[in-house]
């Protein structure tokens, strides 16, 4: 699939279609905006699509989700100047009352605040992972080694839980149960 | 980290990798504080569902930069610039710009994009005080190349958007460009320290913090360096494009010209020409509707617009007075009842897709609510009249009202109250109260029929014999209107009861504010936009 796609764009939908909605919802999670996600995302299979010659990967979702990373960790950065004036929101279960709803855009927001406070290596390995990445192609994406990675993930969940604990602010909310 | 450590560490990693791959493993021993954090955080976590549409639509774009030269689209501009785009070509390109920017309608249309909704901004305030830059301007020191990309001047702020190009890569990491674009430690530092200042024709002079010292936060200046991009990937000596954005104080609006002075390592100057957008032949789709105002709520249309893909972008905008206004009703189409829609002047309706694909964009400035609502089948030409939403909801702190259950000699079987609390100006009445074997509470709850047109919100915020209970925890189990249990009149809401099991609960009971049922009407800035919609 990926030679084909090499030869002809065309050849590219099959992958599109497999990673889009995982990158699409990676990039929205770290964005936080519609728009941005959307840029994000066009941007991440744009590159994806022009450096396919050097793709040379164990894993594909593992190489697109690299890509994702430098994606975002760029217009995060630029992104952050207007943080205060658009903070969008994920999608929202529609049989939620609207008072749920912007509790929930809340809770949300506090996951997401919540990972901003860990070290940028530490929270990469949690988006990783929210991503649905496993262990493996986190490790092929940060180019780190699997033991590595262990370490990381083990440091940033205990570190959450101490964020967790000293906050009552920034606790992480429950499942919703509607 | 000791081996203790590591091995935990190896076991909680295991467990992760069986969660996401839907197959969870026990939990390790001594790790479900962790593994529950873990669960929490993916539960905490929406899943963003992005639907067909969407992906069809961003795979055009996909497709299109990959086959076409770039037109527009932020994503083609860079996935040119990292193809190739010979510097005298993108020179040439960008000359030829600001040449089609007077000219073309398509590329008018482009700019009034800019100007009303800049990317990742949103829609702006650029109304008919607003200035901007008639056309791209390019300066070429050695090899670099500065571009001033846009130039909008609104009545809150000025943001200057530049490129600069030819930037030498750092390749002392070894890794690709492409993979890891980075600049040197010394380029990097000299744009960072580069200062930037606008002198106007006016003789007035605004000057903005470098990137080094910007404070992004609460500053009426600062600066940020975009995203970076190799340009040529091929050549021993692969150059990057970057893009800054700096925002400014508003230029006075009488300003015709603008000398932006860049100093630093790079130190150069240009002049770019600025006019108002409407002499600019841009139409604002910034200009405020009439506000409507009921029940101490004041709601209007703060902007329209309609972007390169088609998409009609309107801002809905509200103030309440006694309380913090936080939503305007979701879309229902389906049901006749409730739904946001535009109305044309035939009577024809268009419903907004928030429903459909996409997540809400809304934020709050000051003690005004912004809500952006997007329209995807509202053909060229529609002449539109108003904006119809459902209702609106306003966050407020209510007083709580207090309940005494005694549940002794009614196990298992409903208790009748048929009390009345009053919670601010509403009334909720508890028609009964019930416990279930597995020690939950149920309240048979009647909210009314929309008293003076209102109703409290859900979830109801309750606390049991001075223990509060989680908002999430307390379920919806019966409701007179299914799913849409948010206008239900009638609902069973399923409490947790704390341990132990108390013979006799004290309840209070609040909520977290009030909806307000329209239908309000709001009509459509009138300037223009019949011609342009």
């Amino acid at each position: 699939m990926i030679a084909s796609a090499r030869r002809d764009p065309s050849a590219f939908a099959p992958l599109y279609e497999q990673h889009f909605q995982s990158v699409y919802a990676y990039c929205f999670r770290r964005l936080r905006t519609r728009e941005a996600a959307e840029d994000a995302t066009t941007q991440v299979f744009c590159q994806a699509l022009a450096a396919l010659n050097k793709y040379e990967h164990a894993s594909f979702r593992a190489w697109l989700f690299a890509i994702a990373h430098n994606v975002v960790t760029d217009l995060a950065r630029r992104q952050s100047t207007v943080a205060r004036l658009e903070p969008a929101h994920d999608p929202i279960d529609t049989a939620a009352t609207p008072e749920e709803s912007a509790l929930e855009r809340e809770s949300q927001a506090r996951v997401a605040d919540l990972l901003a406070l860990l070290p940028e290596d530490q929270r990469q390995v949690v988006e990783f992972r929210l991503a649905g990445l496993t262990g493996t192609e986190i490790a092929a994406a940060m180019g780190r080694s699997r033991g590595a990675i262990k370490m990381l993930q083990f440091r940033a969940v205990r570190h959450l839980r101490e964020l967790a604990l000293d906050s009552p602010q920034a606790d992480i909310p429950e499942a919703k149960h509607v | 980290m000791s081996d203790s450590e590591r091995i935990q560490a190896d076991v909680l990693d295991r467990w992760w990798d069986s969660y996401v791959d839907r197959k969870p493993a026990p939990v390790p021993n001594g790790q479900s504080d962790l593994t529950h954090l873990i669960r929490r955080l993916h539960e905490g976590t929406t899943v963003v569902h992005a639907d067909s549409v969407l992906s069809d639509r961003l795979w055009q774009r996909v497709h299109a930069a990959a086959a076409a030269p770039p037109t527009s689209a932020p994503a083609r501009w860079r996935l040119a610039r990292m193809r190739l785009a010979p510097l005298a070509a993108v020179l040439l390109a960008v000359v030829l710009l600001g040449f089609a920017i007077a000219s073309s309608a398509t590329v008018q249309a482009q700019a009034r994009r800019l100007g009303c909704r800049i990317p990742v901004f949103g829609i702006q305030d650029c109304n008919g005080l607003g200035l901007v830059a008639t056309q791209p301007v390019s300066v070429t020191q050695g090899d670099l190349t500065l571009s001033v990309l846009y130039l909008v001047s609104s009545t809150q702020q000025t943001s200057l958007r530049m490129e600069v190009r030819g930037l030498p890569a750092d390749l002392s990491s070894g890794r690709s460009p492409l993979d890891d674009p980075q600049l040197g430690p010394e380029q990097r530092a000299a744009l960072q320290s580069t200062r930037v200042a606008l002198r106007t024709d006016l003789g007035e002079t605004l000057e903005a913090e470098p990137i080094a010292s910007s404070d992004p936060n609460g500053a009426a200046t600062y600066a940020t360096l975009r995203a970076l991009h190799a340009v040529d990937q091929s050549v021993t000596a692969p150059r990057l494009t970057t893009e800054i954005e700096w925002t400014l104080p508003p230029l006075n609006t009488a300003t015709r010209s603008v000398e932006i002075i860049a100093t630093g390592l790079y130190s150069w100057s240009v002049r770019v020409a600025v006019v108002p957008l409407q002499q600019a032949g841009l139409v604002s789709a910034t200009e405020n509707g009439p506000a409507i105002t009921r029940d101490g709520i004041s709601a209007w249309v703060d902007g329209v617009s309609r972007d390169a893909g088609g998409l009609l972008h309107v801002q809905l905008a509200g103030r309440a007075s006694g309380g913090q206004l936080v939503g305007f009703g979701e879309v229902e189409p389906d049901s006749g009842v409730f739904g946001r829609a535009l109305w044309d002047d035939s009577g024809q309706p268009y419903f907004d897709d928030a429903r459909r694909c996409c997540p809400i964009t809304d934020h709050t400035t000051g003690d005004t609510y912004f809500q952006e609502l997007t329209f995807p089948n509202v053909p060229d030409g529609t002449r539109l009249r108003m904006l119809e939403v459902p209702y609106v909801m306003v966050r407020q702190q209510l007083p709580p009202a207090v309940l005494t259950i005694d549940l002794a000699g009614h196990a298992g079987e409903p208790i009748p109250l048929d009390t009345d609390l009053r919670i601010g100006h509403d009334v909720l009445r508890v028609v009964s109260a019930s416990v279930t074997p597995d020690g939950a509470l149920l309240l048979e709850l009647d909210f009314g029929d929309w008293p003076n047109g209102r109703r409290l919100g859900l979830p109801l915020m309750i606390s049991v014999n001075g223990q509060p209970i989680d908002p999430r925890s307390v379920r919806t189990v019966t409701s007179d209107l299914g799913n849409r249990r948010g206008f239900a009149r009638q609902l069973t809401e399923r409490v947790p009861l704390p341990e132990p099991a108390q013979s006799q609960l004290t309840l209070t009971i609040s909520s977290p504010g009030v909806t307000y049922r329209g239908p309000w009407l709001l009509p459509l800035p009138a300037t223009g936009l019949d011609a342009e919609l």
